[in-house]
């Protein structure tokens, strides 16, 4: 294994370290203050979290385009410049980046539990540390310029992996209403009911996901006294939770991804202008 | 893929030196001084994820428990109900007061109208020979100073107060007042609770889940109407024990206000009365003096018995003569004056009595207004302030 082939260098992580904790904590600092925000503010944050989803979506989706190219459409092919990846794919990342960034945002505020923070803040230093690893693993056995996204595929995933087991653990654990005996209306009112929000925005949003947590505990609280279905509504109670957290977990990761993606190329770029005295041109 | 004209970015720039075949320079200070900050930053992070709660946004909503159901209402919404209380509890009242105005109009002729039965009836006795006589003793008693000089102020009051059963009539006036009084009592309660709960039907909300940890967490403002009907039933039981002292009162009043309205009313009054007995005294005995002389003239040993039958005849007969006499000049303006101090006597009843009513009527429906206020207007107060985020209301679990 080359290590002078090495991805990342010692200050390049130490500042993708600084700034994961740094964006836990906004976003933890939106956890506390969303509620209080007005829309405008709100909405500013959700452009910025899916322009910033969008970006490493968009980073990553270029890498493997270019790579299928490759193996896939002669050199001289006009395929390779309309396939190339342009105004199409941005706008499907930033469409999906503004989904995500929403789902994140309405379930960062919603979630009250220390222990799922303290989840979150430790998920940034792991993210990192995965990346290393699995750069220290792939490094004598891919190609440079592919080797950076499947560090990404691999470190994101593994991360995502071990912080969804966190949060479904964690979800386990949460304190549940006994709606045993409760009408559906008022199981949904129960849940409903606790959203509030100055933005009007934010608060139907939360509602939203509100009734569906609701729906779904009556579904399966309900579920589980039905004769030969008992297993049904645990069954599926865990899949929604499960889709949920994933959802929710490969956002969180994905913002991760859209950040420190931004870090490692202006430390590369500083690192390149002190060894030549000139930038690097070419972009993904 | 690597040295095609399609590079990407990473491909471009050199590869990094190994770390440890490198001195320290700039770069890895400032790597160290970025790693420190970023374990700085977890570890303040984790303190504070720790101690701080989410800053929550309670909307001005008021929850409201009427009949064991739930409702959600805004304050303006709330304002509307108040409204719609004040309106309809003086709607009530107006109308309560002309209720009562006219059962006691209504009452008050019929009694009167058997008052009025009555003056014939004391006119017969006044212009009769028991009358006289009686009128005569005592007006003797007293010219003898045994007696106060009202006789006939008396006997007119028994023949057209008493008998007319006056105290028994008002007493059941004023019971009808009062079952009346506590009906509309009672039909302003449901009738305002009725509108109450036809305005809240459109809030209407799913009752909270107890229990189980479900319990609603949120500190909104909370309206109980239950227990504003039990507060404002209390107020009506209070006020109706202490409109109980309002009866006796007004059935002895109308004897005594009768005494200053008839004080005008002619022949009346003792000394007059007085006056004109002994006048007439002095006619009977010139004329039963004069009767027993000419009639028992002849003389004899009964001549005194006869002499004391004929002048008694004689007085009595002129006794009635001019009874007559005078009932037959006076008994008109005589009735006038009674049913003319009657009248006086209705107004200065009638007037008061409904005044009473309405006031106490008023006063009952403000009472009920000061504790729907009561109710209400805590929490409209704090409402604008709900508005201003709470900071940390709620701990971290």
């Amino acid at each position: 294994m080359e290590r002078t082939d090495f991805l990342f260098d010692g200050p390049g992580m130490a500042r993708s370290l600084f700034l994961v904790v740094a964006m836990t904590g906004v976003l933890w600092g939106l956890h506390l203050f969303a509620r209080t925000l007005d829309t405008p503010w709100l909405a500013l944050i959700w452009l910025a979290l899916s322009l910033l989803i969008a970006r490493g979506l968009f980073w990553r989706g270029r890498i493997r385009r270019r790579v299928w190219l490759r193996v896939y459409v002669r050199a001289t092919s006009p395929w390779r410049h309309w396939l190339r990846g342009g105004w199409l794919m941005l706008l499907l990342c930033w469409l999906a980046g503004l989904f995500l960034s929403a789902l994140l945002m309405l379930v960062l505020v919603r979630q009250q539990q220390t222990l799922f923070w303290y989840a979150l803040l430790a998920s940034g230093p792991l993210l990192m540390a995965l990346r290393v690893l699995s750069e220290s693993l792939l490094a004598g056995h891919i190609h440079r310029g592919f080797r950076s996204e499947l560090v990404w595929t691999l470190s994101l995933r593994v991360a995502a992996l071990l912080l969804l087991t966190a949060m479904v653990w964690l979800f386990f654990y949460q304190p549940q209403p006994d709606l045993t005996e409760a009408s559906v209306a008022q199981a949904l009112w129960h849940f409903v009911d606790q959203e509030q929000a100055r933005s009007a925005w934010l608060e139907n949003g939360l509602q939203l996901m509100a009734a569906k947590e609701g729906l779904q505990l009556w579904l399966a609280q309900q579920l589980v006294s039905v004769p030969g279905a008992h297993w049904l509504g645990p069954l599926l109670l865990w899949l929604l939770v499960f889709a949920e957290q994933a959802l929710f977990v490969g956002a969180w990761l994905l913002v991760f991804n859209g950040l420190i993606l931004t870090g490692v190329r202006h430390g590369r770029i500083r690192q390149h202008r002190r060894h030549t005295g000139s930038s690097p041109v070419a972009t993904p | 893929m690597a040295g095609s004209d399609n590079t990407v970015a990473t491909q471009a720039l050199p590869p990094s030196p190994h770390p440890e075949c490198r001195p320290m320079n700039a770069g890895h200070w400032q790597g160290a001084v970025r790693l420190l900050l970023a374990l700085g930053l977890m570890a303040l992070l984790f303190w504070l994820m720790g101690e701080q709660g989410q800053h929550h946004w309670q909307d001005p909503q008021i929850h409201i428990t009427a009949n064991d159901q739930h409702y959600r209402l805004t304050p303006r919404e709330l304002g509307e109900l108040q409204r719609f209380s004040r309106d309809y509890i003086q709607t009530r009242s107006e109308q309560g007061q002309a209720s009562l105005a006219a059962i006691t109009e209504a009452h008050l002729d019929r009694l009167f109208a058997r008052v009025e039965g009555q003056i014939p009836v004391f006119l017969d006795w006044h212009y009769s020979l028991q009358g006289e006589y009686s009128r005569m003793g005592m007006g003797l008693a007293y010219w003898l100073g045994w007696d106060e000089g009202d006789f006939v102020r008396q006997k007119a009051e028994q023949v057209l107060f008493h008998e007319s059963h006056w105290e028994d009539s008002l007493k059941r006036l004023e019971s009808r007042a009062m079952a009346t009084l506590v009906r509309e009592d009672r039909l302003t309660r449901e009738g305002w609770m009725a509108g109450i709960l036809e305005r809240l039907a459109p809030h209407r909300v799913p009752a909270p889940i107890n229990g189980g940890g479900g319990e609603d967490s949120t500190d909104r403002p909370r309206l109980s109407m239950d227990a504003l009907q039990r507060d404002m039933a209390g107020v009506s039981l209070l006020s109706m024990n202490e409109r109980l002292s309002l009866s006796g009162g007004g059935a002895v009043a109308g004897v005594v206000l009768w005494r200053g309205a008839a004080r005008g009313a002619a022949a009346l009054g003792g000394r007059r009365v007085a006056a004109q007995g002994a006048g007439r005294g002095a006619a009977r005995i010139g004329a039963g003096a004069a009767g027993g002389a000419l009639a028992c003239a002849p003389g004899g040993p009964l001549a005194l018995t006869c002499a004391v039958a004929a002048g008694t005849l004689a007085w009595v007969g002129l006794d009635w003569a001019l009874l007559k006499g005078e009932e037959l000049l006076g008994r008109d303006e005589m009735e006038a004056a009674l049913q003319k101090s009657l009248a006086g006597l209705r107004q200065e009843v009638e007037g008061p009595l409904q005044g009473a009513l309405a006031a106490e009527l008023q006063q009952h429906h403000e009472r009920m207004q000061q504790r729907i206020s009561g109710h209400f207007l805590p929490l409209q107060g704090p409402l604008s302030d709900r508005q201003v985020p709470s900071e940390g209301v709620d701990s971290p679990q």
